[in-house]
């Protein structure tokens, strides 16, 4: 079902209604966090708890986060279905928020705080396969492990043994970094290891939780293996781009597609002499790995769930990862989801002509003032994300020239399509004043 | 596997400011010693180099990091290499199959090329000694900007321009080749009883094209030049070109055109004039074939020519321009990319020549508007445009020899508002690329990088200013179309680096 986002476009809120409830909620979680701390780095772990409440600010200040009224309220059920079925989690210090990242994950702080990615509403695609995302990241809650890791680091660098490790090899007259790097170098695969028993028992104690629940349990492994992104690209829906973004007047040019033959080097990746083992420094066990775990653990037979509340908050999320991406600056990725959404037909052609038409003017602003490499991201020549590698080479090779004319025969051409007079002469004349020797019909 | 940063479910840590950590990351921050664009000859840029040391080792050694990124700023290869402690970094060039980093020991007094193929792997270090003299005249002329010591030969090698010490100061080229083949010298003679400087003009698979400049002395304003073509498959002097006393020139450019033909482009003097000290007569062209036979050439004289078009776009007729570049495009035309300038007399000047007992010079060169000739095929004058820019001034570097020597030498110390142009074959394009300080009405006066950009026929321009709204900018060159940002905020004391394309309107 396309959603109408015109009508029904509420702005999105990058800071809290409740900005003062916010800040006193943070510091309730941080001083209990300092209060409760039983390690003996004490000074370090308040320290830490503190720093760590100030990043999290920031990132508010940063605009990382929306705060959506529609999607947190049609997620309590999830949440409340998770607390009754499982009385031993007490969620009073909890906190969910939507990190406008459009990368599916979701992750815990250790302190109450947990945020789900807006990416991770476009994957799942029942009420279940959230339930048990929301399940794991309150088990990793549970099992403190965000407490473990932190121990885990003053241990190796604050510890007297620790700083004495240091100490001698500041000391060291030849081949200090070298020496720093082995150092680093371990105590990373430390962390690392860690993190990956960490992964495996928040699977294990996250499938009880949500074993418990109403939800079908297949949903896990359906959503563990979605995020299994090794092989294949995160933003990989066809955007049909030549498509979308022909005019008769003026045709698509096979040129604003070409790719860069200049190249330094033939790698599949970046050749590091100083790289640490990849596979040390995974953070996660591989998914297939962790779907063998779940599946010895799961009797069900694999039954499709369904997506009551879900589907409300994945239109919502659509919308959001529209308007987010173009309040960022973020245009390559804002494209992608107006012409992914609008070739699937998730996207109604009044959103898709007037967005589109926005985006273009945009584009024109942000390579006339030469600020679009601030927040367009250059080609890499060992991503795997060619949908939006496409959208990236489109903007790279497309002259300012050619992007006038374009905006103004996009607006021409699917004036019908328009919301309203009012919005398609708002754009127009932006390209009309750019266009004077045109003569439009 | 290069994708968004995921970690599939995950607990959020993030260690960054605790006291052991901070030193620790002390230690391991590797202290950059030089950096710099990988230039192609058109300029347009293949990647960037950060040359690190990362430790001091024993027995005077030393490890190097060499960060390479590609052309869109993303890093591609970080790698390690153990040398001596005195190792400078040279030149980086790529040759489309092999990245090579040219060094001087200059304790050892050796040039060490280092060089990686397309899968980054270490090539074998090639290794060239040189006597105390030869490294001193090395380091000297690497201060110079018109000084190459390393040429890319397309697909097969490179080529090493160094200063031999026969009984004169003498030059030698030698190849090394990436992708097979044999390596060769080819130098001036041991004997010579002339001081003789070599600088490749030009290379492609199978030619290079040298320009010889000879001389009896280091002070002597006798030059004589010498175009050799060198077949650079075996070494072997193909043909060879004498500019004469009877025709005496300054060759400013030269490339090699799809036939392989060798065209010439620069000023010519009258029969007689001293290159050094006379003003030149006008603006030549002359295509050679490969064997030193003259298949066309063409004049444009500054009277007769070039002085009576310029009337409507010049007023003042005391100005001189000096040409930077001269660009051929697909149409069969040249365009000759200038500066005007004058020499004047500058106060600061007289009272340095004071103070330094008249050794300073007194006068000036001031700099203008930019000028782009455009002549067709057999280099007749068609138009001349003008763009207008800021006024500048530089110190004149002698009161002797002419405005146009002065201005030669001035571009070597980077004096000109003059960048640099680079050519887009596949769009038939060209950028020439300057500084400007705009004098706005009104408002504070601005600096800018203007670029004056062909396409399709016509000139547009592109700008972008460099101090403003508490920031401060500087432009690198990035590859053919694009500049990279260099953006300091001066209040939040962050630097902010991004590529932006050059904008055709």
């Amino acid at each position: 079902m396309p959603f109408r986002g015109i009508a029904q476009e509420i702005p999105i809120k990058y800071t809290p209604d409740d900005q003062e409830a916010l800040q006193q909620y943070l510091t309730k979680i941080t001083n209990q966090k300092i209060a409760t701390y039983q390690g003996s780095y004490r000074k370090q772990a308040e320290e830490h708890w503190k720093k760590r409440t100030e990043h999290f600010l920031d990132k508010i200040t940063d605009s990382v986060f929306l705060f959506d009224q529609e999607i947190t309220t049609e997620l309590q059920p999830i949440l409340d279905e998770i607390y009754t079925s499982n009385t031993e989690i007490d969620p009073s210090n909890f906190r969910f928020f939507i990190n406008q990242s459009p990368v599916p994950n979701a992750a815990c702080y250790g302190n109450g705080v947990f945020d789900i990615n807006n990416g991770l509403f476009s994957l799942t695609e029942t009420d279940a396969e959230l339930a048990f995302i929301l399940c794991h990241e309150i088990a990793h809650y549970q099992l403190n492990h965000v407490e473990l890791a932190v121990e885990q680091y003053f241990d190796a660098l604050e510890s007297k043994e620790g700083k004495a490790k240091i100490k001698a090899i500041y000391k060291e007259r030849y081949g200090r970094t070298t020496k720093a790097l082995e150092f680093f170098k371990d105590f990373e695969y430390a962390q690392y290891e860690t993190s990956r028993k960490a992964e495996s028992e928040a699977d294990s104690l996250g499938l009880l939780y949500f074993k418990k629940t109403k939800y079908d349990g297949s949903a896990s492994m359906k959503i563990l293996a979605k995020l299994d992104f090794e092989d294949k690209a995160i933003l990989d829906a066809p955007i049909a781009i030549e498509k979308h973004l022909n005019t008769q007047e003026y045709p698509f040019k096979s040129a604003w597609l070409k790719k860069e033959d200049n190249t330094l080097f033939d790698l599949d990746e970046v050749s590091n002499d100083y790289a640490f083992d990849k596979d040390s420094l995974k953070t996660h066990p591989d998914i297939p790995k962790r779907l063998e775990i779940l599946k010895a653990s799961l009797n069900t037979s694999e039954i499709s769930g369904e997506a009551k509340l879900l589907s409300r908050v994945k239109l919502r999320s659509q919308q959001n990862s529209i308007t987010a991406a173009m309040d960022n600056n973020k245009l390559d990725v804002a494209l992608y989801f107006l012409l992914s959404f609008y070739n699937s037909e998730k996207l109604d052609a009044e959103t898709y002509y007037f967005k589109t038409a926005l985006l273009l003017r945009k584009l024109y602003e942000s390579k006339k003032g030469h600020t679009l490499g601030k927040h367009v991201a250059p080609i890499s020549p060992f991503s795997d994300e060619e949908q939006l590698n496409a959208i990236r080479r489109f903007y790279e090779n497309i002259e300012l020239k050619h992007l006038r004319k374009l905006g103004y025969w996009f607006c021409i051409e699917n004036k019908e399509h328009f919301p309203s007079e009012e919005e398609y002469n708002t754009i127009f004349k932006f390209f009309k004043s750019l266009n004077p020797n045109i003569q439009s019909k | 596997m290069n994708k968004f940063y995921i970690s599939v479910l995950a607990i959020c840590c993030c260690f960054g400011a605790i006291a052991q950590s901070k030193k620790i990351n002390e230690i391991t921050e590797f202290k950059l010693r030089n950096s710099g664009a990988i230039m192609t000859k058109e300029n347009s840029v293949n990647g960037y180099y950060f040359f690190y040391l990362i430790d001091k080792l024993k027995k005077g050694e030393a490890e190097y990091g060499i960060k390479i990124l590609d052309n869109n700023l993303n890093e591609v290869a970080l790698k390690k290499h153990v040398a001596s402690k005195h190792l400078y970094l040279m030149e980086t060039k790529f040759n489309n199959d092999a990245l090579m980093f040219s060094f001087i020991d200059r304790k050892e007094k050796m040039i060490h090329l280092v060089g990686y193929d397309n899968q980054a792997n270490k090539l074998k270090t090639e290794k060239v000694e040189l006597s105390k003299k030869e490294l001193i005249y090395m380091a000297q002329l690497n201060q110079s900007n018109d000084y190459n010591m390393l040429f890319p030969v397309p697909n097969g090698g490179f080529l090493l321009n160094r200063i031999k010490d026969n009984r004169k100061l003498g030059y030698v080229i030698d190849y090394f080749p990436t992708n097979g083949g044999k390596s060769w010298s080819y130098g001036s003679p041991a004997e010579s009883k002339e001081i003789i400087m070599a600088n490749p003009i030009e290379v492609n698979e199978r030619y290079m094209v040298l320009m010889e400049f000879s001389r009896p002395g280091m002070l002597s304003q006798k030059v004589s030049l010498t175009t050799k073509v060198i077949d650079v498959v075996t070494g072997k002097l193909i043909t060879q070109i004498d500019h004469d006393d009877e025709e005496p020139k300054l060759i400013t450019n030269a490339f090699l055109d799809a036939d392989d033909q060798l065209v010439l482009l620069g000023e010519y003097f009258e029969a007689v004039d001293k290159i050094m000290k006379a003003e030149s007569q006008g603006l030549f062209v002359q295509v050679l074939n490969s064997e030193g036979t003259v298949v066309k050439q063409s004049r444009s004289s500054w009277k007769n020519e070039i002085a009576p078009k310029l009337k409507n776009v010049i007023e003042k007729e005391n100005y001189y321009i000096y040409f930077h570049d001269i660009v051929p495009t697909a149409n069969g035309h040249y365009y000759a990319i200038g500066e005007k300038f004058r020499k004047t007399a500058s106060a600061g000047g007289i009272a340095m020549a004071a103070l330094s007992r008249g050794q300073s010079p007194v006068t000036q060169l001031t700099i203008t508007d930019a000028l782009i000739f455009d002549f067709d095929a057999d280099f007749n004058l068609l138009k001349v445009d003008l763009f207008e820019k800021g006024t500048s001034r530089a110190p004149s570097v002698s009161d002797f020899g002419s405005p146009q020597l002065n201005a030669h030498a001035l571009v070597n110390l980077g004096g000109f508002d003059y960048e640099y142009t680079q050519i887009d074959r596949d769009n038939d394009r060209f950028y020439a690329c300057f500084t400007d300080y705009e004098r706005l009405k009104g408002e504070k006066n601005k600096m800018a990088f203007k670029t004056i950009i062909y396409d399709e026929g016509e000139f547009s321009q592109d700008k972008i200013y460099l101090d403003e709204k508490g920031k401060f900018v500087r432009i690198l060159p990035a590859k053919i179309g694009n500049v990279v940002l260099l953006e300091y905020d001066r209040k939040a004391k962050e630097l902010e680096i991004h590529m932006e394309k050059l904008n055709i309107e």
